[in-house]
């Protein structure tokens, strides 16, 4: 995987062939990017694949195996934790419960020998800033789940560092908490202008706060780009299956012509989608459609021209407000199939067993060879 | 500091070094008292002298009365065992009863009595002894004045010593059980009932999970803490 | 039991169950013995089983040189050991807690109180073997050219204070351990990460936080190291001068119960004023710093 591929501009943070093994299992492996300063860079991945092992070693609490970082151009080897330009905000936030919120933020100030009305100057500044001001007295029990994500962030935002690391921050908050604290986080990225490394397993907070991010699994970048090159140009198929919903349908590549393929399924399904790689007739294949691309309706008329069309029974509606969708079943294959439903409210009286017809532009719609998936992703 | 931080080579060589020094520390007085049990001597002092059963087995020889023929001293072996099992008996029935009352319960006077129960712990144990022992003496006086009553078990011996040793060891024995109450998942109880158990039935079994997990420590505290307080004549 | 199954008068019943062994247990061997003693300290014998209210026993204990000496060094003594037995305690509480993981630290844990397994007085004739005149280690420094000839390392305040310490870790790396083992390891490395070395992390952290931990050791071996009498006794000799051997001496060998009585009013004067100064010192409260135990 080749290492930055955004807009040339000085990178904060460079890794260059990071690896780490666990008892035999790989971790990282051979890792390079740069991250560019000022910018939101988000790793974005499941469980295990390896994006906590990333920022700790990052952080300076695992050494790796092999490779460099390099954080605004000085080389970490050899630099511990507590020496380096960094600074992390912890899964669990991991506030001093035995002070006071001042307290907490004024401790990296403290341990480098300010004196005590800097501190408190500054503290109660960084907490204005983050929009806890005169909150420095309180202890860190009376406070919400999003001051206290607040108070963390102010925390090692006030020491100035090169590079913010955050680990799943919002994970314990509730949905709306979670919500509202994603535009807070990319409002304070922004207003302070430091550069965010952020680890989730959250796709959606993933592509509303980052400039740039990399989907990781097992231990490599599956993609780095920006959000909507994920979104809209996946090149492989975990990511075009991690990042937003996705129709996966698996099958036999039966023609190919220029850009556009046919794909045709264990059970006789036909569909046409636009490839990105080189892929022969007969060649195991998977074709990715996202719900918002593919049109719904209950007779031909309503459907556009000049797209495939197929017919379906309605499974079942997932009625979500404007996230609305209907799970329905391929007419011949009962495979499932999801579409987004349109925010008019056009079809707010589908029942199930109804029988629909559907289609999709297939230029919209990505194929990629099968890869199998105990094998490793290669870029 | 912890492994997840570096530590530097002297800091972990020291550390260990440390470990050793105490352990040996620990274990020194009764290596030695372990050795010397069998040294071949009148007195438990070096030089050695040579190995020998003589201490447990006796050896009419050289007129040496074995632990296992000294009557007086296996009868004594037998009676702190006995004072030992009754103190342990005892303390972990009463404070396990303790612990449900303090950690289950709701009653005015609640707080208070938990506090009165920590009253031994800072009471030093001489007093104690001395306070049960007087109390008794004048109660079997009493009873010996008013009534005629001779109550043998009031006057200094064996049952005066279970309770001396018993009215301390039951703090701490309260103390350990009700924190591992307290730990203890209410929801599986009430899981419990839900699924058709009966209350008294729930809280017995829920007793016997926690505490079975957990009966082996404080047991050990009374046997370790029988030679604090002795009131013998 | 779960209050919100049983019925009314079952709950009551069990309540009252519950509450007649822990009153029985208090009022007859805690609450009523101490008002006897009190009753005890304040009566003279001024005639053949007659007695008279006085303050004679108090009285005595003021006028009398040896016993306000003996009390002071008894205090001052046991404040020491407690303080080294901290001392000692703390990095090992410390590695079995943070450093040794899993099973390996709890294996550590167990031999730590293995020892306290055997008798106090098995463990203090351990040392008077090592340390008397004819005993191990004089012989050891005699071998090693320390010393001419073997020296009685027996009868000194160093050896009293050695045998308190050791007797007391248990009761110290207990309350430790626990307290330590609740530090939240995210805790230390927000620390670090934020600049903290390791001293400060121990001065701004742990400490704090093992605080009620750390309290509660200290109290439970004051208590014991100010009421022990086989430990001093037998490793300090006749000059072991302690406060406890005095209180056994009125009532066991003079049969003195009035002026046993008082002094040992005095002790508990004495141990619970400390108690109280050093929890007032650290600012916690007694109840909450028990339970953390």
């Amino acid at each position: 995987m080749n290492p930055a591929e955004g807009p040339t501009g000085t990178a904060d943070l460079i890794a260059e062939a990071l690896a780490k093994r666990f008892d035999g299992h790989v971790a990282v492996d051979a890792l390079s990017f740069a991250v560019e300063r000022g910018s939101f860079f988000s790793i974005l991945g499941p469980s295990g694949c390896g994006k906590t092992t990333l920022l700790r070693m990052i952080a300076g609490f695992i050494a790796p195996d092999s490779g460099e970082i390099a954080i605004g151009g000085r080389s970490m080897l050899g630099i511990a934790p507590n020496r380096r330009p960094v600074n992390m905000v912890f899964q669990q936030l991991a506030l001093f419960p035995m002070m006071t919120v001042g307290e907490n933020v004024a401790f990296g100030l403290a341990r480098r020998g300010m004196a005590r009305s800097e501190r408190r100057r500054r503290s109660e500044a960084m907490l204005e800033r983050v929009g806890l001001g005169g909150a420095a007295h309180k202890r860190v029990d009376e406070l919400s789940g999003g001051q206290r994500q607040r108070v963390a962030i102010a925390r090692s935002l006030v020491l100035e560092p090169t590079l913010l690391l955050l680990d799943e921050p919002l994970g314990a908050l509730d949905l709306k908490l979670r919500e509202h604290m994603k535009i807070e986080l990319k409002q304070l990225q922004a207003a302070f202008g430091t550069t965010f490394v952020y680890i989730t397993h959250d796709q959606s907070e993933a592509l509303v706060l980052s400039d740039r991010v990399g989907v990781m699994n097992r231990g490599k970048f599956e993609q780095l780009g920006t959000p909507q090159d994920l979104y809209y140009r996946p090149q492989t198929p975990f990511v075009a299956g991690f990042v937003g919903a996705n129709n996966r349908i698996a099958g036999r590549a039966t023609n190919t012509d220029g850009a556009a393929v046919e794909v045709t399924t264990a059970d006789g399904w036909v569909i046409r989608a636009h490839r990105n790689e080189l892929i022969s007739i007969g060649d195991p294949v998977e074709a990715f459609v996202r719900p918002e691309v593919a049109s719904l309706g209950r007779s031909d008329a309503e459907l556009p021209p000049g797209q495939p069309r197929h017919t379906g029974e309605v499974q079942s509606v997932l009625f979500d407000g404007a996230n609305s969708a209907v799970l329905l079943l391929e007419a011949h294959t009962r495979r499932e199939f999801r579409i987004a439903l349109p925010q008019t409210g056009q079809f707010s009286d589908l029942k199930p067993h109804e029988a629909v017809v559907f289609s999709f532009d297939p230029q919209r719609a990505s194929c990629f060879p099968a890869r199998d998936p105990g094998a490793p992703t290669d870029g | 500091m912890i492994p997840s931080l570096p530590r530097p080579l002297w800091l972990r060589t020291a550390t260990w070094l440390y470990v050793g020094a105490f352990l040996a520390f620990l274990f020194l007085p009764l290596a030695v008292v372990a050795v010397f049990a069998f040294n071949d001597a009148p007195y438990p002092a070096p030089p050695w002298r040579g190995f020998t059963l003589d201490w447990f087995l006796g050896s009419a020889a050289r007129a040496r009365v074995g632990l296992f023929e000294d009557h007086e001293l296996l009868a004594s072996i037998g009676t702190s065992s006995l004072i030992a099992v009754w103190v342990t008996v005892l303390a972990v029935l009463i404070g396990t009863t303790n612990a449900f009352l303090l950690e289950r319960c709701r009653f005015w006077g609640r707080q208070a009595l938990s506090i009165l129960m920590l009253a031994p712990l800072v009471i030093p144990g001489v007093i104690l002894g001395i306070s049960i022992l007087a109390l008794a003496s004048r109660i079997a006086e009493l009873a010996d004045e008013l009534l005629g009553w001779d109550l043998d078990f009031l006057r200094p011996g064996l049952p005066l010593v279970v309770l001396g040793q018993f009215s301390y060891v039951v703090t701490i024995a309260t103390l350990t059980i009700s924190a591992r109450l307290r730990r203890f998942d209410r929801t599986l109880e009430e899981a419990a009932l839900n699924l058709g158990a009966s209350a008294p039935r729930c809280s017995a079994r829920s007793c016997c999970r926690i505490c079975g997990r957990h009966w082996p420590a404080p047991p050990r505290w009374p046997f370790c803490c029988r030679s604090r307080i002795s009131i013998r004549r | 039991m779960a209050e919100t199954a049983a019925a009314g008068p079952w709950k009551r019943l069990a309540l009252w169950l519950l509450l007649a062994p822990a009153l029985a247990w208090l009022l007859a061997l805690i609450v009523l013995p101490h008002v006897e003693l009190a009753v005890l300290s304040f009566r003279e014998r001024v005639g053949p089983r007659q007695y008279a209210l006085s303050f004679a026993q108090y009285r005595t204990f003021f006028e009398e040189p040896l016993y306000w000496h003996v009390f002071v060094r008894t205090a001052w003594l046991s404040v020491i050991s407690t303080l080294l037995t901290l001392l000692l305690a703390l990095p090992i509480a410390w590695v079995i807690a943070k450093l040794v993981r899993g099973r390996a630290g709890a294996l550590l844990f167990a031999i730590c109180l293995i020892p306290f397994w055997v008798s106090e007085t098995v463990r203090t004739l351990g040392w008077m073997i090592l340390l008397r005149e004819s005993g191990v280690l004089p012989a050891l420094l005699v071998k090693l050219g320390i010393t001419a000839v073997p020296i009685e390392l027996l009868y000194r305040d160093a050896t009293i204070l050695v045998g308190l310490v050791y007797t007391s870790m248990l009761f110290m790396l207990v309350p430790l351990v626990s307290s330590l083992e609740s530090l939240d390891d995210a805790l230390v490395e927000a620390a670090y990460d934020l600049g903290a070395g390791g001293f400060a992390i121990l001065r701004t952290i742990v400490i704090p936080h093992a605080a009620p931990g750390i309290t509660a050791g200290c109290i439970i071996v004051f208590m014991l190291t100010l009421g022990n009498y086989l430990t001093p006794t037998l490793l300090g000799g006749k000059n072991s001068q302690w406060f406890t051997e005095q209180i056994y001496t009125q009532f066991i060998t003079r049969f003195n119960w009035e002026q046993g009585a008082a002094l040992g009013f005095l002790l508990l004067a004495l141990s619970t004023g400390l108690v109280v100064a050093g929890l007032k010192l650290t600012g916690q409260r007694f109840g909450d710093v028990m339970r953390s135990t």
